[in-house]
């Protein structure tokens, strides 16, 4: 039977995909608000905070009955985070420090716990240990039931306090100033929180869950400003992962399905994070090198502007040799760059000598204004001296956008003459 | 005398039980534009977390109107350095400014018409109602200052409390803020400043505070701008105090004793 075929005839397919994909539209959502409160790892530290919980429930209980684990685990991951908070106000030791102590003394208790367990060769010990790695294999109806019933009330949480919750990761001082129960809020947020990690770790694992708590969130930063798009594009790429993650350990069944989750999360943030026009590698690289052609194109018009004004007689061209003199060019890329600003219309050929059109003497113009106008600026309002702001002036030429160059203007009061007492070309208006 | 907008009363605060701030002891009058000056570090932001109930005092109390914090906070506008949030965060300008609105609002109502219109109209003042749509990401600093001041305005309150809130803006925008301030201040808003330019402090501030981790000085800015003032204000850490500090953390002191206060109030 193919993966497909299964999901729509066989229940116990049915319960774990919902089960996967359920938690991680939990994680991603929930994680998103913990991933804009700075608090990632957070959410880390109490799911490996959750098994000594989990342990002691199982031994108070004799079983495996999910709600006393549940609950167990709730009870542990509150006290991880009380104990975090509590190292970080009363020492001054630092957040990840507390966060890193807190993490791997409560693990330890748990392994501790979980060798006991297992040495005690209870009958219903068996499984325990899918806390560590997860078992989403294991999801039957009755948990499937855990997390629709918990998951509701979580989402319904997030929807009622959106306001709130979006404050307190914006701007905790402003609320609190405004009389609003900061430390209330932040109750409640953390214990959906650990709800979420507590409904998730016995299918996904500890460290999974965790991840699924900031990954999606993480990816879904890269492609929107919104809050409430990344909120629904986090849980979308939990979804997919979820989804996936289901896909592959139904397909090969002895690959787990918490990694698969996982892995597939952080292909999605990969790809976010290489591919995202704003904050993506590779755009930027297209972008810094546009950036880079348009300075040196501008260099070459600017070059060929000072030979012009430098020269007494009205030249018809200047050589390769000529604008090599004016600047450290480098050879063949000047050799493209020229022929690129032929092909533009802003330079004229003629045998291997250059000379600027009209519209290329009109672009050049601007940018040695931008320049001029910036010298004056700085030796004027920012007191430099005028030996001082010729290499700013080189960089920020090319940055100066039409309004700025007015604004320079103005301010300067429509000056003629730059520090050096060259004229600045362009309109005087 | 003129109606106290605010008072602090021997108000001394601590981190981690190194106070910060000593005693600190003043009177504001209401309806004026009052400017808290010392320099770096000196305690300024700590005093008006204080103020706010963000920090906790070690001793001593403020006063709002005369009455206790709790009963005053509608009235108050605070509006935090602007450093002290990620301008990275996914929001747009007209959701900050909204946030003016919850002391109204509250957390969980809805937003009534009359809500967005005052957003809209606080940012209309400062000029920034073509940007409301924007991301805030894309703001430059000055932008930024005058959307949480439009934050402030929203909340239409009486005393208006700003930490440094000319840092780091252009001219432009600091004569657009001081133009508000002003404007504020005629209609009987008192509005308290935290400002490190002695240049133009004279100009802004009829009222003058001066700190540094003690009180120096406090009152009319033509009584109080002093070259004594400035010097002590100004002129070098104070070594002693500062020493004593370390101290009070070291040895885990309390800083004051159990009763003492009420002791002086009726000695
Ligand atoms: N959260 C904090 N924890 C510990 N020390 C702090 C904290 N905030 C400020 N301080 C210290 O308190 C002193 C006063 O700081 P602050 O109020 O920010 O000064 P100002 O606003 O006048 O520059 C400084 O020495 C600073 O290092
Ligand atoms: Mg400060």
């Amino acid at each position: 039977m193919s993966f497909f075929e299964a999901l729509f005839q066989n229940p116990s397919v049915q319960w774990v995909v919902l089960g996967t994909v359920g938690l991680a539209v939990l994680g991603s959502s929930v994680g998103t608000f913990n991933f804009l409160q700075k608090r990632s790892l957070i959410g880390d530290a109490v799911s490996h905070a959750l098994l000594p919980g989990i342990c002691l429930a199982f031994i108070l209980k004799g079983n495996k009955d999910p709600l006393a684990l549940l609950v167990g685990a709730f009870i542990s991951g509150w006290i991880a985070l009380l104990v975090i908070d509590l190292i970080q106000s009363k020492s001054k030791t630092k957040s990840d420090t507390a966060i890193a102590i807190v993490l791997s003394g409560f693990f330890g208790l748990g392994i501790v716990f979980l060798t006991l367990i297992q040495s005690s060769e209870n009958a219903n010990q068996a499984g325990l240990d899918a806390f560590l790695f997860g078992n989403a294999a294991s999801i039957q109806k009755a948990d499937l039931l855990n997390i629709a019933m918990f998951g509701s009330f979580i989402l319904l949480s997030l929807f009622l306090g959106f306001r709130a919750f979006k404050a307190l990761c914006f701007d905790k001082d402003f609320i609190a100033a405004g009389g609003f129960r900061v430390k209330l809020i932040q109750f409640w947020l953390s214990s959906i929180t650990v709800l979420t990690i507590c409904l998730g770790v016995q299918a996904l694992g500890v460290v999974l869950m965790a991840a699924l708590l900031i990954t999606p969130a993480v990816a879904a930063r890269a492609w929107t400003n919104k809050l409430g798009n990344l909120i629904f594009l986090s849980s979308g790429i939990g979804i997919i992962s979820g989804f996936v993650g289901a896909w592959i350990s139904y397909e090969s069944p002895s690959m787990p399905t918490g990694p698969w989750v996982v892995l597939t999360a952080s292909a999605i943030v990969l790809v976010s994070l290489v591919f995202s026009p704003k904050r993506g590698v590779v755009p930027r690289y297209f972008r810094q090198k546009a950036n880079q052609k348009k300075i040196q194109s501008e260099n070459i018009l600017k070059a060929l502007f000072h030979l012009e004004e430098n020269s007494e007689t009205a030249s018809t061209g200047y050589s390769l040799k000529d604008l090599l003199s004016m600047r450290a060019f480098q050879r063949d890329q000047l050799v493209g760059a020229l022929k690129a600003l032929v092909r533009k219309n802003l330079l004229l050929e003629e045998d291997g000598t250059y000379s600027l059109s009209s519209l290329g003497r009109q672009k050049a113009g601007k940018v040695v204004r931008n320049h001029r106008l910036w010298e004056l600026y700085l030796t004027q309002y920012v007191g430099m001296e005028a030996d001082h702001v010729h290499e700013d002036a080189e960089a920020m030429e090319h940055l100066i956008t039409p309004e700025l160059e007015k604004e320079l203007s103005k301010v300067l009061n429509h000056p003629e003459y730059d520090p050096h007492q060259r004229q600045i070309p362009g309109k005087h208006d | 005398m003129k109606e106290i907008a605010l008072e602090a009363h021997n108000l001394t605060v601590s981190y981690h039980r190194k106070p910060v701030l000593w005693n600190i002891d003043f009177k504001i009058p209401a309806g004026e534009i009052i400017g808290i000056m010392g320099p770096n570090g000196a305690g300024k932001s700590t005093l008006l977390k204080s103020i706010m109930g963000l920090v906790p005092a070690s001793s001593g109390y403020v006063r709002i109107f005369n009455q206790n914090l709790k009963t005053q906070r509608k009235k108050i506008a605070y509006v935090p350095q602007r450093q002290s949030v990620d301008w990275d965060f996914p929001a747009r300008v007209i959701d900050v400014v909204k946030m003016g609105r919850y002391t109204h609002t509250g957390l969980f109502r809805r937003f009534k018409p009359m809500d967005y219109e005052k957003a809209k109209s606080a940012l209309e003042k400062v000029g920034m109602l073509a940007f409301a749509e924007r991301q805030i990401a894309q703001l430059s600093g000055g932008q930024q200052q005058r959307v949480f001041l439009a934050r402030a305005l929203a909340q239409e309150a009486e005393l208006y409390i700003l930490d440094e809130p000319f840092a780091g803006v252009d001219a432009a925008t600091e004569e657009a803020l001081i133009k508000i301030i002003r404007d504020l201040k005629s209609q009987g808003k008192t509005m308290v400043v935290v400002h490190h330019d002695l240049q133009t402090c004279r100009e802004y501030f009829s009222h003058l505070v001066f700190i540094n981790a003690r009180l120096v000085a406090s009152g009319p800015t033509q009584e109080v701008f002093t070259e004594k003032n400035l010097a002590s204000t100004y002129g070098g850490k104070l070594t002693l105090l500062s020493k004593m500090a370390e101290l009070v953390a070291e040895k885990e002191f309390p800083v004051r004793e159990k009763g003492s206060s009420e002791f002086k109030k009726s000695s």
